[in-house]
């Protein structure tokens, strides 16, 4: 878990292309103008199999919307994603059916997100008995062994979800996700509406499961100590807009970008003597973008006439780092020079 | 069984409403002006006349006398007499409760599939051509007047297009009506093979059934929509979209049933208002149903029928409420465990 993954060009499970997606909102009481809403703009990704990729930003960056997108839970505007070599972006009816069993998802609130009409046995099987066509005691058996993979008595699956404490809710949903055996996870916040020590199991039974299934994951969270002990990578998110990713050691030993620094230093610590970094005002809102680059009204190091006039791009810093940023651009850095 | 101990909880629980209900519908009676006795023998009745005639009512005696018999009677299932008939209250039910309960029955048979099928289908197509119709269709039914709209199926379909029969009760006035078993003509005409008497009766019910409908049938389909697009949002239903189950089973199953329970309450409100409030359409279509029959013995103090009309429509509004909340532990389980 803490080894680095390279990205493995060869064994990329999940990529994405210039994923983007803009919500139209109505103003007024006729509808006549309508804003725009860039919750995810432009982005590019590569995934290797095995790998668990972490995305963090604050709330509003569109890190949940990303994840939505790559499993076709909401429509990209523009944008391509493919997993295992084949485009998800282009399936339809029958085949994006079947690619849901690939790709499966693991919700931030385990209260709302399992049906509170059905039975455990139901919520979990359900996904199997449509993509397998599973019944009665093979079915049963199948239900049993999943709950009892996320550490859950098999004997409660006749039970119903309001039945559960919010830690056993999670576990749920979490076998449910795993029924159809998929490659790839998307885990949005799975603990942040959890207890502290509860947490703490999920996270460890996640990366159990990981390491035992071969699963690949993206991990979505705020929670920078979290996305630090599990991932392998992590991007930053911001209006958007991913400004940097790198792996999570680096990421947090060094963080390239200003927003990244900002971010960590965010972090509570509890060693004395240090201060947090002053508080650099609010992210903003996806409605009213700023011009140049969306970080620049909030970033310390922003260069007048540059940063405010020219949107950055993702560039490879070296071959495991990426970042948005002007001031590791060295062509308009030997120009301002 | 905790069903059933539950339907007898709510069943012993439904007397004291009853009797509350008898308590205030008779003491209101007895507090309509004038007298009763000189209203039956006319104005000109002489002084012995209306005193044998007070007598025979039993109204001579005092208030809480006349509420011990009243309450007797009830329970040997006597009604009382309506003086305008001339039948007993209960022979007068018997014939129009059944002409009541076909329409009523009929008309939500119609409203409650259209308006939870248009309310799906607004929810599912949010934003584009059946969402528009389907709110044109809800403002519609919600404002109409029902009696102008049951006069406006009269004009054209009747008057103008001369496809539905004239408006004067449930079968044409040469026409008679089937041997009785159930007291529906439809189900009647047919248990006889009498298939020229059923779509006598269809076709008369048709008029007064689409206009009924319609008026029921759009808060069914407002408060479908508002109840499915809400649960349509909901992490469950994004979950069962991401394990891609199929498009109607995530509609009708998990999102459907989700939202039954405030849908089933407004049919259940809806069923006692085609009972016992449908009175203007009966009125418009000449329905010999309990409504009309109640407004037309309350105009003239015909009261025993009224005061039936009363504690009917109460046992029947208990009634469906108790099979609607039974319905809530079908589409909750959690209710069940609970």
């Amino acid at each position: 878990m803490t080894e680095m993954t390279a990205l493995d060009t060869h064994n990329v499970l999940l990529r994405t292309e210039g994923l983007t997606k803009h919500f139209a909102q109505s103003e007024g009481l006729f509808a006549r103008r309508q804003q725009v809403v860039r919750a995810v703009d432009d982005v590019n990704l590569e995934i290797s199999a095995g790998e668990t990729f972490g995305l963090v930003g604050e709330s509003g960056s569109g890190k949940t919307t990303l994840g939505k997108m790559i499993l076709r839970l909401i429509e990209p505007t523009q944008g391509r994603v493919w997993l295992e070599g084949r485009e998800v972006t282009a399936l339809a009816g029958k085949d994006l059916q079947a690619f849901r069993a690939q790709a499966q998802m693991v919700f931030q609130d385990p209260y709302s997100s399992l049906n509170p009409r059905m039975k455990v046995r139901d919520i979990v099987g359900e996904p199997l008995v449509v993509h397998r066509g599973m019944k009665g005691a093979q079915l049963d058996a199948e239900v049993a062994r999943l709950l009892e993979l996320v550490h859950l008595n098999s004997a409660q699956m006749e039970r119903m979800p309001h039945e559960f404490s919010g830690g056993q809710r999670q576990r749920i949903g979490i076998a449910r996700a795993l029924a159809l055996q998929p490659r790839l996870l998307v885990l949005d916040e799975p603990t942040s509406a959890l207890d502290v020590s509860v947490q703490a199991q999920v996270v460890q039974l996640l990366d159990e499961l990981r390491r035992e299934l071969g699963l690949t994951f993206i991990f979505i969270s705020h929670d920078l100590a979290l996305v630090s002990l599990l991932c392998d990578r992590i991007g930053v998110m911001y209006l958007g807009r991913l400004v940097e990713v790198a792996p999570a050691a680096q990421l947090f030993d060094a963080p390239s970008h200003p927003y990244s620094r900002a971010l960590l230093a965010s972090v509570p610590r509890l060693e004395p003597g240090t201060l947090n970094a002053p508080a650099i005002g609010d992210m903003g809102t996806s409605v009213a973008l700023p011009t140049g680059c969306r970080f620049h009204p909030r970033c310390q190091h922003c260069i007048t006439g540059v940063c405010d006039r020219l949107d950055p791009a993702l560039l490879a810093l070296d071959p495991e780092r990426a970042v948005a940023c002007h001031l590791y651009d060295r062509a308009i850095q030997e120009q301002i020079a | 069984m905790k069903l059933l101990g539950y339907i007898v909880k709510r069943i012993a629980w439904s007397v004291p409403t009853i009797l509350g209900t008898l308590v205030v519908i008779f003491f209101l009676t007895q507090a309509i002006p004038g007298d009763a006795a000189i209203r039956r023998v006319g104005m000109f009745g002489n002084e012995s006349t209306i005193a044998e005639m007070r007598q025979a009512m039993g109204i001579d005696q005092p208030v809480h006398m006349q509420f011990w018999g009243y309450l007797q009677r009830l329970a040997h299932g006597d009604l009382g007499h309506s003086y305008k008939t001339g039948n007993s209250v209960n022979d007068d039910l018997s014939q129009r409760l059944p002409a009541s309960f076909e329409l009523a029955i009929l008309s939500m048979l119609v409203a409650f599939p259209v308006g939870v099928g248009l309310g799906v289908l607004a929810a599912a197509n949010r934003g584009k051509a059946w969402d528009r119709v389907v709110r044109g269709f809800g403002i519609f039914g919600n404002g109409v007047a029902v009696f102008w709209l049951g006069l406006m199926l009269i004009y054209v379909f009747y008057f103008r297009l001369e496809i539905a029969p004239a408006p004067a009760g449930r079968l044409g006035i040469l026409d008679d009506s089937p041997p009785r078993v159930t007291g529906f003509y439809t189900i009647d005409s047919l248990l006889a093979g009498d298939l020229a008497t059923f779509r006598t009766a269809l076709a008369h019910l048709a008029l007064p059934v689409l206009c009924l409908a319609t008026v029921v049938a759009a808060p069914i389909s407002r408060m479908t929509y508002s109840a499915v697009s809400e649960t349509m949002r909901s992490n469950f239903v994004r979950a069962a979209v991401a394990q891609g189950l199929p498009r109607r089973t995530v509609l009708f199953k998990y999102t459907l049933k989700n939202a039954m329970i405030p849908i089933v309450t407004l049919a259940g409100q809806s069923m006692t208002f085609l009972i016992a409030g449908a009175i203007l359409v009966e009125m418009v279509f000449s329905w010999p149903g309990i409504g009309r029959y109640a407004v037309e013995s309350m105009v003239i103090a015909d009261l025993a029928p009224v005061q039936a009309f009363v504690i009917v429509t109460t046992i029947l509004a208990l009634a469906i409420n108790l099979l609607v909340d039974i319905s809530y532990f079908y589409f909750d389980p959690r209710i069940r465990v609970s």
